[in-house]
């Protein structure tokens, strides 16, 4: 049976660019949210964002045309991509790119270019689209498989490519494809994990007016409080997360160095509500049972659990009844934690996000806290270690993650040369 | 999980067909005008502006969301949410499989979609940036996003099994029913409801389009613009609509006495990975798709009843692809039956290869192939053997059904008789 192990990361997250920069802010508990400045928040009821800073493209090799052409989350993906495969310590010239593929989970694509040339363009609908001055080669600013296959291009990658779409499932879900393909034995390796850019104007307001989104506007960096009594709503955040997925022999025969190996993982849907979520937690808790099952580990085995964890009280609650569902006696004993508290939601690649808090996890066999846990929520009586990190032997861990539309996914990794 | 986690293979059949397209309704309508090689392209319809930069469109008409979803759905979900519905009745309808009836547990959804609820997000942007933040509806983030199809079918129906949402361009609908044939094989769901859609003919999106060299901006005659082989021809006409193949564990397939289209034997997927804006111009990678397909499918290229091309219409793009036949036929390649069947449809992007799958398993049943129209002179730099304007009777046993998208994606799926059936 082959085995797939993760052997690359890159990470761009709103609270560092790097994986060193990110876990080590994402240990000390250091929030990436702030007020958006960047356009016009007054009239919308939530005004904060967990937004990347300091982002320099060609700090990974795209070059202005680039730049100017490519969708943020496209330069995001690029970039974490870039970092993972220089983690990786991969040569890609000594590596057969006919069995290398690209898997990226996206929520919406191009948002900010399709937003920003409207607005510029029809100044801001006044005018129509039709007949307006439309940059050269627009077409593939907005393609929405520009990520996956700009990676491609960029490593010589020929095997499978493709962008997974399952809302904020997206990430995870596009490591699930990369796995199979490796499983089966149709590539060696693949470099897959999640990217989104969408805090524009529509991007934050289609969750305003959902009720969705934190209004603790005078305090961002408290906004997201995942399982505190007071939390009001996610916050929204963007970045990409990358991982180098490899078959075990082939990463042990470059001598690469492994973080961890994808023991077993599942997917599934509510059939529920479109945004709710069912009180029961029954289809997620379907998904970590048999997460769990394939990865042939047993709910003690399970040392860590990074929750999907939104900060707002219907998924908060949604988790916890499926955790206690899913691991019985041992839900209580089990440590969790969300990263949305220090980079928000981070949509399509927050999953992604919560792969690399995993690796990291293993890596360093410590816990990253969920911050802003001030005020517990009866509902929500799991050990969520809050505030502070934690020292813990951790050779299993799982994360959860559940997108709009009903779609729940659980993954669960480990060393690879456990016992 | 993958299939040596799960025990066996399973084989996958094909067992019920749902078609949206601009050539009808329905699988009726659509064969019988496939076999007649009408043209489901014309004119932008009235409803756009006359100064649109593309003048020359696939659209679904006769269409009524009414008749599959209740007004209340219809206000709060897209127009490609309202041709999953629509497809997705029929197929389950055609397969003979009671919703209320089935394992709801064991039954997934996989699409493929590009732009989402495009005019959704449209429409919304003139309220948010013309009116204000609140007069944003409060569907639209559920409207938009890819994944509402199999959300909102999902709920209807109550199946939980497992899903996604994939996105490659024009490859996208046959890369959704391959993960598709993948998941049932390996036994992550004994049924998937598998397809593409894309409704993105939107004023604001056509101008979009426009930007790109490929398509097709206006042709002398509108019902002839998608030319694809032929030496005078204009790009790719872009359409809407797509289709669903309803994939399913061939052994619960026949222990339910299911009619069975045949089965889907083989996928691959490859990259080009040379540039966004352009394919391989050798086609290489493009053959080795099919070269793997056909060997994961146990198929000699001798046996190929037919060649279900992409058919781009650019001389680029077609000539591209008649290396990329002749990298995986070999001597074959200039005899084995190619077609285009989306000289009649238009390129609907993310529902495009979910049709010519479609149409392939009609074509097994029916012993028929279907015709690419508007050949008058082959692009002599095309060295394939097309079913010109007429279709073909042929009994066929296995059809490679073929995509390219845009960024350097190709993708094959491999259609092959089951026994016994059909």
């Amino acid at each position: 049976m082959r085995r797939v192990v993760i052997t690359g990361l890159g990470v761009v997250a709103p609270n560092g660019i790097g994986k060193e920069p990110f876990w080590d802010a994402t240990v000390k508990g250091v929030s990436g949210a702030a007020k958006i400045t960047k356009f016009d928040v007054s009239q919308m009821n939530s005004q904060i964002a967990c937004e990347v800073k300091g982002f320099d493209p060609s700090a990974f090799g795209i070059d202005d045309d680039d730049a100017e052409l490519l969708d943020r989350h496209v330069q995001f993906a690029l970039a974490s991509a870039t970092q993972a495969v220089e983690d990786a310590e991969l040569d890609v010239e000594k590596i057969d790119g006919e069995r290398a593929g690209v898997f990226v989970g996206s929520t919406n694509s191009a948002p900010e270019t399709y937003e920003a040339t409207w607005q510029r363009v029809t100044n801001n609908g006044e005018k129509s689209m039709i007949g307006a001055d439309l940059p050269e080669d627009f077409f593939f600013g907005l393609l929405a498989n520009a990520a996956p296959s700009s990676i491609g291009i960029k490593y010589g990658f020929k095997g499978p490519s493709i962008l997974v779409s399952d809302a904020c499932s997206s990430g995870v879900n596009a490591i699930e494809q990369a796995r199979h393909v490796i499983f089966d034995g149709i590539c060696d390796l693949a470099i897959a994990g999640g990217t989104d850019a969408s805090v524009t104007p529509m991007g934050l307001d289609c969750y305003c007016v959902l009720g969705a989104v934190s209004k603790r506007n005078d305090d961002p960096t408290a906004a997201s409080r995942p399982f505190d009594l007071d939390r009001d709503g996610f916050v929204l955040g963007e970045g990409s997360a990358m991982v180098v997925l490899e078959e075990l022999e082939h990463a042990k025969a470059r001598g690469a160095t492994i973080y961890a190996e994808v023991l077993g993982m599942r997917t599934n849907t509510n059939a529920y509500h479109m945004t709710a979520l069912p009180t029961h937690g029954a289809p997620l808790a379907e998904a970590m049972v048999t997460a769990m099952k394939r990865a042939r580990v047993e709910p003690k085995d399970v040392h860590y659990l990074n929750a999907h964890g939104t900060s707002t009280a219907v998924n908060d609650r949604h988790e916890t009844g499926a955790s206690k569902l899913a691991y019985g006696d041992y839900a209580k004993k089990i440590p969790v934690s969300s990263t949305k508290c220090v980079i928000g939601h981070t949509q399509g690649a927050a999953s992604a996000h919560q792969m690399i808090v995993l690796c990291m996890t293993l890596r360093d066999q410590v816990i990253h806290p969920t911050i802003n846990y001030e005020n517990p929520d009866p509902e929500c009586d799991l050990d969520y270690v809050p505030n502070e990190a934690r020292e813990a032997k951790i050779d299993v861990a799982m994360a959860n993650a559940c997108g709009f539309s009903g779609i729940n996914s659980s993954i669960v990794v480990g060393r690879w040369d456990r016992e | 999980m993958s299939s040596s986690e799960n025990g066996a293979e399973r084989r996958v059949a094909i067992t019920g067909i749902g078609l949206v397209t601009p050539l009808g309704v329905g699988q009726e309508d659509n064969w019988s005008k496939v076999l007649a090689g009408e043209s489901g392209l014309g004119r932008p319809s009235e409803a756009h502006d006359p100064n649109l930069p593309i003048q020359v469109v696939g659209e679904v008409t006769d269409f009524e969301p009414l008749d599959y979803i209740t007004k209340r759905l219809i206000v709060r979900s897209d127009r490609n949410t309202h041709f999953a519905f629509a497809a997705c009745q029929q197929a389950l309808a055609d397969a003979g499989i009671d919703p209320e009836q089935v394992d709801k547990t064991q039954v997934g959804l996989i699409f493929a979609s590009n732009y989402g609820g495009l005019s959704t997000f449209l429409e919304n942007m003139e309220r948010l940036h013309q009116k204000g933040p609140s007069f944003v509806s409060a569907y639209m983030a559920t409207s938009w996003i890819p994944c509402a199809p199999i959300g909102q079918l999902s709920i209807l129906y109550g199946f939980t099994g497992y899903s996604k949402t994939l996105i490659n361009d024009s490859a996208g609908g046959v890369d959704a029913i391959g993960a598709a044939y993948s998941a049932v094989r390996r036994g992550d769901s004994d049924v998937i409801i598998s397809g593409g859609f894309e409704a993105a003919l939107a004023d604001a999106a056509i101008v979009c389009l426009a930007t790109f060299a490929d398509i097709c901006r206006e042709a002398p005659e509108p019902a002839s613009a998608f030319r694809p082989f032929d030496s005078e021809r204009y790009g790719v006409v872009i359409a809407e609509g797509g289709a669903i193949v309803m994939l399913e564990d061939l052994e619960r397939a026949r222990a339910r006495g299911a009619t069975i289209y045949g089965e889907i034997a083989g996928f691959a997927q490859t990259s080009d990975a040379v540039d966004l804006r352009r394919f391989e111009e050798d086609g290489v990678q493009y053959g080795r798709a099919m070269r793997l397909a056909l060997d994961q499918a146990g198929v000699d290229p001798a046996e190929v009843g037919y060649v279900s091309a992409d058919g781009r219409a650019t001389a680029a793009g077609d000539q591209a692809e008649a290396r990329a036949i002749h990298h995986a036929f070999g001597d074959r390649g200039a005899s084995v039956p190619v077609t285009a069947p989306k000289s009649m449809f238009g390129n609907t992007l993310a529902g495009a290869g979910a049709i010519d799958t479609a149409l392939a398993a009609l074509a097994m049943r029916h012993g028929k192939i279907p015709p690419t129209i508007n050949v008058e002179q082959q692009d002599p730099e095309v060295n394939l053997r097309i079913v010109a304007n007429e279709p073909e009777d042929a009994e066929l046993n296995s059809v490679l059904v073929l995509a390219r998208g845009t960024g350097g994606v190709n993708s094959a799926l491999v259609l092959k008789r089951v026994d016994g059936d059909g």
